[in-house]
């Protein structure tokens, strides 16, 4: 048995709808201004009048921020082809700190041989950019920096999600301090060499 | 977005085609429709000759870290005959992905020979594909797991290009019987020795756990990963609660999966109803995912993560208070939440009423609630005495009406009852 491959075209099936009485929000970094952490945020109705003390009340309900994995997708003010793909929002973080290098080439035996496969054009990704890679000698993970005391824009950016008001940035800063550099740092940390994708953050 | 016991509990959901179906196109909808209901990781499990390309579409297209196994690929270039697999040949499927920006490698070092024939009187044997390839190697060759010789020679490409490590439990228990066994926990105990060795190259890890486990065994896995592994954040596949359910085992393992992640697993890794049966399709992508959603906010609320219970609040003041839209809008999953309420009740009417079709407006708890409420206050009296004058009215009122047990609520609502 066997199937017939197909990639993706722009008329593919790609799930693009808003959730409902739902929008993006993105709230600014405040160590790094170059973060802003998107979360979903739903809009409420209000409470029906209630009688209560002699008198009628009408309470509001505010927005919920909530948690929120779904990325460019469901902001429907974003332009998406998944002939491009989302947009690399941590590449800048990556070049910003120095020890990257982009290399000329693609290193593996493999990737080569599957490059050099005409066979292959029709299925393949367009927009492949040269791979990044450590400087010589320096150690890239989130790890390295955490155990330096290095705060990175990841680190802030995931740091969101324990935060109840997230909309007080000293509130942000203090709970960053304290929890990031206090923790045990035995995680794994979001990383993506090639600076794509982040998943969004929020409760 | 971060994966560990201090924050929340993260779910991954498994995606790949095969090599008889599903296609590129439909994979990158299956990955971007299994984030949408809250895969915080996916892993690409493809199988085939188009490994490559398939992944190149599905991480240019992610918006959450995508994890792999590269011995499935490094199989597929020896013609899937596991005794041919090299240390050379890993180590370029290994660049490759890498410099594909694969996030994280599940690396199935703690296969020892000498775990294997621990193996020998299980009821399942072996069922992580991954363990089961590492360990026909290790009988083949008599030899070490090369994936445990190289490890630091892993380790050196890990840290050059940002990749994390997921431990691969290959001897993980296959059933119920074989559960929390000494192959199982002696793995573990290896895995333990491998993260020391990756955290001294700054290396983030996470331990890849059961399976199939009863209840009652659960905690042990829990307990002996933190000891063990030093509390590397623990990452189990479900666990199964019991075997009987195939075409349910979203279910038998989500209860597994909201226990172990309350004792403090940081990951649970998602079973979709197809486990054991077939390549699961995009609803039963959906389903794997609101499943492990449900079991990984089950294990927050428990875990008391600040914040978490916001959004259980709203919902039930939404139901309380019969604001029906919002319920909708709260629920992990709108849709469903929707059509269900409207295959019963499907007008407008409805959807301000004060009550659902499960019980019917007389009969519904929380709006008798709210009824005694309102009366105490306009009477001026407290809620028991509003209840106990109340029962004497509403009795009054049933015979009234004709002392009918079942009224048409679309009726009432015209009534403005």
């Amino acid at each position: 048995m066997s199937k017939k491959e197909s990639i993706p075209s722009l008329s593919s099936k790609i799930t693009r709808d808003a959730f409902p009485a739902s929008k993006k929000i993105y709230v600014n970094g405040s160590i790094h201004n170059n973060i802003k952490v998107a979360m979903r945020e739903i809009s409420l109705s209000d409470s029906k009048p209630m009688f209560s003390n002699g008198e009628f009340s009408k309470e509001k309900n505010h927005p919920l921020p909530v948690y929120d994995t779904s990325g460019p997708y469901t902001d429907t003010e974003i332009d998406l082809d998944v002939k491009e793909g989302v947009p690399r929002i941590r590449e800048q973080w990556i070049f910003d700190r120095g020890d990257v290098q982009r290399l000329s080439d693609i290193s593996s035996d493999f990737g080569k041989e599957r490059l050099l496969n005409s066979d292959l054009d029709h299925l393949r990704f367009e927009h492949i950019k040269k791979p990044l890679c450590a400087k010589e000698g320096a150690n890239v993970s989130q790890m390295h920096y955490a155990k330096k005391g290095i705060i990175t824009p990841e680190m802030e950016y995931v740091q969101s999600e324990r935060i109840k008001n997230y909309r007080n940035t000293n509130h942000l800063l203090n709970r960053i301090l304290a929890s990031i550099l206090g923790l045990k740092f035995q995680m794994k940390l979001r990383r993506n060499l090639f600076g794509m994708k982040l998943p969004e953050e929020g409760q | 977005m971060i994966i560990g016991r201090n924050f929340l509990v993260k779910i991954n959901a498994n995606i790949g085609n095969s090599a008889v179906t599903s296609t590129i196109e439909e994979e990158v909808e299956k990955m971007v429709w299994a984030t949408r209901w809250g895969a915080d990781t996916v892993m690409d499990l493809s199988t085939g000759k188009n490994i490559h390309e398939t992944r190149e579409w599905i991480i240019r297209n992610s918006p959450v870290p995508i994890g792999t196994v590269p011995i499935y690929q490094a199989l597929e270039k020896v013609n899937g005959k596991a005794e041919e697999l090299t240390w050379e040949l890993f180590r370029d499927t290994l660049i490759e992905q890498a410099e594909q920006g694969v996030d994280y490698f599940t690396i199935h070092a703690g296969v020892l020979l000498r775990y294997v024939p621990m193996t020998a009187n299980r009821v399942t044997g072996i069922v992580s594909r991954g363990g089961s390839i590492m360990a026909k190697w290790c009988l083949a060759h008599h030899k070490e797991n090369f994936l445990y010789t190289h490890f630091e020679d892993i380790c050196a490409i890990m840290k050059k290009y940002d990749v994390a490590f997921s431990l691969g439990d290959g001897l993980r228990p296959g059933s119920i019987a074989d559960a929390n066994d000494a192959a199982q926990f002696g793995e573990l105990e290896t895995l333990g020795e491998l993260t020391k060795i990756a955290w001294e190259h700054d290396i983030q890890v996470m331990i890849e756990g059961p399976g199939h486990v009863p209840m009652q065994m659960i905690k042990e896995n829990m307990d002996k990963e933190i000891l063990d592994c030093f509390e590397a954040p623990f990452y189990t596949l479900g666990p199964l609660t019991t075997d009987i359910a195939p075409g349910y085992d979203h279910i038998t393992s989500g209860i597994g999966a909201a226990q172990i992640g309350w004792y403090g697993c940081a990951m649970l890794c998602y079973v979709t109803p197809k486990e054991h049966l077939g390549l699961p399709n995009r609803d039963d992508v959906k389903r794997g995912v609101i499943t492990y959603k449900i079991a990984a906010h089950a294990a927050d609320l428990a875990k008391g993560f600040p914040g978490a219970q916001n959004r259980d609040n709203a919902m039930s003041k939404a139901r309380f208070e019969f604001r029906w839209e919002d319920q909708f809008n709260l629920a992990l999953d709108p849709d469903t939440a929707r059509s269900y309420h409207d295959e019963t009740l499907p007008s407008d009417n409805a959807k301000v009423a004060h009550f659902c079709s499960m019980c019917g407006p007389h009969f519904c708890s929380m709006k008798i609630s709210q009824d005694v409420r309102d009366y105490a206050k306009a009477k001026g009296i407290t809620e028991n005495d509003a209840l106990k004058r109340g029962f004497e009215e509403k009795s009054k009122e049933f015979l009234e009406k004709g002392a009918d047990v079942y009224l048409d609520p679309e009726k009432l609502v015209s009534e403005g009852s």
